[in-house]
C-alpha cells in the first residue's frame, strides 16, 4: 500500500527548477495540445518522441530513475497487452504464427502496426502526464482548474480528498501493521477478516474526521465555500507563448503526419 | 457442420489470444483503468458527453445536502479520501496467483449514495490519473463511466433492490460489492473492444477482453463482496446513529 504512495507523492513538483516556476495555464496548454497531436496521430513517430523527451527531461530534473520506472510500469504492462490483443486479432497479411499445443496463434501486419501505433500513444500521452505532474504542485492545479471554470464543488471536494489521503493513509498502514503483528494476516480467512475490518476502520475514521475537520474549517471563518485566491491575469507573454507552444506542436505534428508537403 | 466447425475454431481463437493475454499480463491490479492514450480521441470525447450529465446530476445532489447540512461537503470528501485508500489496498486473488484491488465504488455508493459517488470517482480517477499514471486525463470520462456510472449506480440498484425485496443489509452490502466488481470490468472491457476493435468483429474483442478478466475478476468480485459486507458490518457495529443519519444512502433504506 505504501509502495504507491511513495509514487504518489508531489514531492518532486515543489523542487525549484525552470520547468516548475512556469505558469501553470502554459504547462496545461502545452500538455493539453499534445495529448491531442498524440491522439490524433497515425504513426508512432511523434508519440515515441513525446516519450522519450518526457524520460529525458525527467530524468535532466533528477527525478530518480526508479521512480520513472515504476511509473512507467502499469502503462508498459497495458501497451503489451494492447499489442498482443491488436496483433492477434485484427488485420488479415500473416506474419508469424506461433503454435500453442493445438491452438495456432497469426500475428498479422496491420495488427502489429495498429498494436504498435497504440502503444506509442499510450507512451507517449503517460509520459506528458508525467511531467505535467512532476513540475506541477497539486494545489497549483486544482487553482487552475478553478481559474478554468470547473465547478467549485468539484475543486472543493477534490482539494479536501488529496489532504486527507495522506492522513488517513498514515492511521490505515498504522492500523494494518497492528494487525499483522496479531497474525491478522496468517490465512486467507484472517486476511479477508483482517481487511474488512480495516476497511471499516478506515471509513468510520474519515467520517469521525469529517466532522473534527468541519469544526475546524468554521473556526477558520468557512461559510459553506472555500475562497480561492484569485490567480494573477494571464500576461501576454504568457498568451504568447502558449500560442507559440500550440503553433509549433501543431507544426511538427503536420510535418511528421506528411501534411505540409 | 462447417458452421459449427468454423464457430468452435473461433471460439478456440478467442480463448487462446484471452489466455494469451492473462499469461502477458499478471498486472490485473492496473487494468481496472483504461489507460491515458488508448482510446482515440474521438471516443475519448464521446465517453466525456456520457459522463457529463451523471456528474452534473452528482454536483446538484451535493451541492443541495450541503444547502441543508453544511458538514456534508467535508464528509463526502472524507468518505472520498478513504474509498481512495480502500481502492489501493492489496487482495490477494486465490485461483489467480495475483493481487489486485477492490473498485470500492459499490460500497462508497451504499454510504453516499450513487450520485456523489460519480463526483468522488471523477476526483480520485483525476488524482490517481495526475500523480500515480493509473488512468488518464483523455480517458477520464470512460473511467468515470466504467467505475462511477456502472459500478456505482449497478451495486447501488442491486442494493437497493435486494433491500425493498427484504433481504439483509449484509447480503444487500455483499451482492452491492460483487455487482460493482463486475459491472466496471465488463464496462471497462466494452469501452476497450469498442475503440481497438478496428477491422475485427466487436463482440469477439469484447469477448477475448473479457474473458482475458474473468480468471481474476470473478474471484475478486466475491470477495469485494465479502470484504463490502464486513465494512458494513464493521460501520453498522461501531457508529449505528450515524447510519440513520439523513447522510448515508445505505441507512436510510
Amino acid at each position: 500500500m505504501s509502495r504507491g504512495f511513495h509514487l504518489f507523492s508531489d514531492y518532486f513538483a515543489r523542487r525549484d527548477n525552470v520547468l516548475q516556476r512556469l505558469d501553470v495555464r502554459l504547462k496545461m496548454g502545452v500538455a493539453i495540445a499534445l495529448f491531442a497531436a498524440i491522439l490524433c496521430s497515425t504513426r508512432p513517430v511523434l508519440p515515441v518522441s513525446a516519450w522519450l523527451l518526457s524520460i529525458a527531461t525527467m530524468i535532466a530534473l533528477r527525478i530518480p530513475r526508479k521512480i520513472i520506472f515504476h511509473r512507467f510500469l502499469p502503462s508498459l504492462g497495458i501497451v503489451i497487452v494492447i499489442m498482443v490483443l491488436q496483433a492477434l486479432l485484427i488485420g488479415k497479411t500473416p506474419v508469424f504464427s506461433v503454435s500453442l499445443g493445438d491452438w495456432v496463434l497469426t500475428a498479422t501486419r496491420e495488427g502489429i502496426a495498429q498494436g504498435t501505433l497504440t502503444g506509442s500513444r499510450v507512451l507517449g500521452a503517460v509520459g506528458t502526464l508525467l511531467l505535467l505532474s512532476s513540475v506541477t504542485p497539486a494545489h497549483e492545479i486544482f487553482h487552475t482548474l478553478h481559474w478554468c471554470h470547473m465547478p467549485k464543488v468539484w475543486v472543493e471536494i477534490a482539494m479536501l480528498v488529496y489532504r486527507y489521503i495522506f492522513v488517513l493513509l498514515d492511521e490505515a498502514t498504522d492500523m494494518a501493521a497492528a494487525q499483522r503483528v496479531r497474525l491478522g494476516y496468517s490465512s486467507f480467512r484472517n486476511s479477508m477478516s483482517s481487511t474488512s475490518g480495516l476497511i471499516g476502520a478506515v471509513i468510520v475514521r474519515s467520517m469521525e474526521q469529517s466532522f473534527r475537520t468541519h469544526e475546524a474549517m468554521i473556526a477558520r471563518g468557512y461559510a459553506g465555500e472555500y475562497r480561492f485566491g484569485g490567480m494573477d491575469r494571464l500576461s501576454w507573454k504568457t498568451c504568447f507563448d502558449i500560442f507559440s507552444a500550440g503553433v509549433g506542436i501543431a507544426f511538427v505534428f503536420l510535418l511528421i503526419e506528411g501534411q505540409l508537403w | 457442420m462447417m458452421v459449427c466447425f468454423s464457430g468452435q475454431r473461433h471460439f478456440l481463437r478467442l480463448l487462446s489470444v484471452a489466455s494469451l493475454l492473462l499469461i502477458v499480463s499478471s498486472t490485473p491490479v492496473w487494468a481496472m483503468h483504461i489507460s491515458e492514450g488508448i482510446l482515440p480521441a474521438n471516443w475519448a470525447g464521446l465517453w466525456f458527453v456520457i459522463a457529463a450529465p451523471f456528474l452534473y446530476w452528482g454536483i446538484r445532489e451535493i451541492k443541495i445536502k450541503s444547502r441543508k447540512a453544511p458538514q456534508y461537503k467535508p464528509f463526502v470528501a472524507l468518505v472520498g479520501a478513504a474509498v481512495f485508500i480502500i481502492s489501493c489496498m492489496p487482495i490477494p486473488v486465490p485461483v489467480a496467483g495475483t493481487c489486485s484491488h477492490p473498485v470500492g465504488t459499490g460500497l462508497a455508493a451504499i454510504l453516499v449514495g450513487p450520485a456523489p459517488t460519480v463526483v468522488l470517482s471523477s476526483v480520485a480517477l483525476t488524482l490517481q490519473a495526475l500523480f500515480l499514471a493509473h488512468g488518464g486525463l483523455t480517458t477520464l470520462g470512460a473511467d468515470i463511466v466504467t467505475m462511477g456510472v456502472a459500478g456505482a449506480f449497478l451495486g447501488y440498484g442491486i442494493f437497493w433492490l435486494a433491500r425493498r425485496m427484504g433481504i439483509s443489509a449484509l447480503v444487500a452490502a455483499f451482492l452491492a460489492g460483487v455487482v460493482s466488481d463486475w459491472a466496471t470490468y465488463a464496462a471497462t472491457s466494452f469501452i476497450l473492444a469498442s475503440a481497438l476493435h478496428m477491422d475485427a468483429s466487436l463482440w469477439s474483442m469484447f469477448g477475448t477482453i473479457l474473458l482475458a478478466f474473468v480468471p481474476t475478476q470473478l474471484p475478486l468480485g466475491v470477495l469485494e463482496g465479502i470484504l463490502s459486507a464486513g465494512a458494513y458490518r464493521f460501520i453498522h457495529f461501531r457508529i449505528p446513529e450515524l447510519m440513520k443519519t439523513q447522510f448515508l444512502s445505505g441507512g436510510s433504506s
